[in-house]
């Protein structure tokens, strides 16, 4: 699992993940996701890269995007491969958590 | 606690009479480290690629196997350093069958109460996801406590 951010201009915090968000994976980038959401209102997700997604990894994502949201913030997660959509949509979570095509559409939402 | 036993019978899928002439069973046995899904991942990745199955019928097992086997690690086990999993899949062209058989408290994960997607944000919950998947990625999924042992049934049908 690959973890790697950068700034982005109006505030926004763009995080990008490689490889799969196993048991494993969600250990790697839960500590940086809890960092993340208590300090960031704006923050982009590029699941690209992602080629596997179990549950212990919409864990972190949704308990991000909550604690964001608790702070009048706004997370988007972008680019999602079909079966990490899937995976997603099966749960339900792409209804409480933005989920957009790309990452012109995920700035354009947490930036309004 | 008691021995793992491991899986004998491949038979378990009834859905076509051909499968039964195909299939043939792969096992691995695991400990109580949460280590364990990393090294089920690396076995049925390669077993994926040697039996060229579809990239739908793999992605569905892995996360099932996924969720059972981190659910049993993590709620099952708890630290156990005496805990066992025993996972076999049999896999045929069009379909799999997978068992998982762990040697934790028993846990029936069909017996909670049903899945309600949150309605926001705010009200989200954040667990019964992986149960959730399951239910949804597989045909029919079967549970029975067989004396100290949990056994999970998860059966896969052509996709």
């Amino acid at each position: 699992m690959k973890l790697t951010h950068e700034d982005l201009e109006g505030g926004v915090y763009k995080i990008t993940l490689e490889g799969p968000i196993d048991l494993d994976g969600s250990a790697q980038i839960d500590p940086h996701f809890k960092m993340v959401a208590d300090k960031y209102k704006r923050v982009v997700v590029d699941l690209s890269g992602v080629d596997f997604l179990a549950s212990i990894g919409i864990r972190v994502l949704v308990k991000s995007a909550k604690t964001i949201a608790e702070q009048a913030g706004r997370m988007a997660v972008f680019g999602a491969q079909e079966a990490p959509r899937r995976v997603l949509e099966t749960t339900g979570v792409d209804k409480i958590v933005m989920l957009v095509q790309d990452e012109p559409a995920a700035l354009a939402w947490v930036r309004k | 606690m008691g021995p793992v036993r491991p899986r004998t019978s491949g038979k378990a899928l009834e859905m076509s009479g051909s499968w039964t002439d195909l299939q043939t069973t792969e096992t691995i046995v695991l400990g109580s480290a949460l280590s364990g899904v990393s090294e089920l991942n690396l076995w049925f990745d390669a077993l994926a690629a040697r039996r060229s199955l579809s990239a739908r019928i793999a992605h569905d097992v892995k996360l099932c196997l996924n969720e059972a086997v981190t659910n049993i690690l993590l709620h099952g086990f708890d630290g156990d350093p005496g805990g066992q999993i025993t996972v076999s899949v049999d896999l045929v062209p069009a379909g799999a069958t997978a068992v998982i058989r762990d040697n934790g408290p028993a846990f029936d994960p069909l017996a909670g109460p049903a899945f309600v997607p949150a309605e926001d944000i705010a009200s989200a919950e954040i667990g019964g996801l992986g149960i959730r998947l399951m239910q949804e990625t597989t045909d029919r999924i079967n549970y029975r406590r067989d004396g100290e042992i949990n056994e999970l049934t998860l059966y896969f049908g052509p996709r």
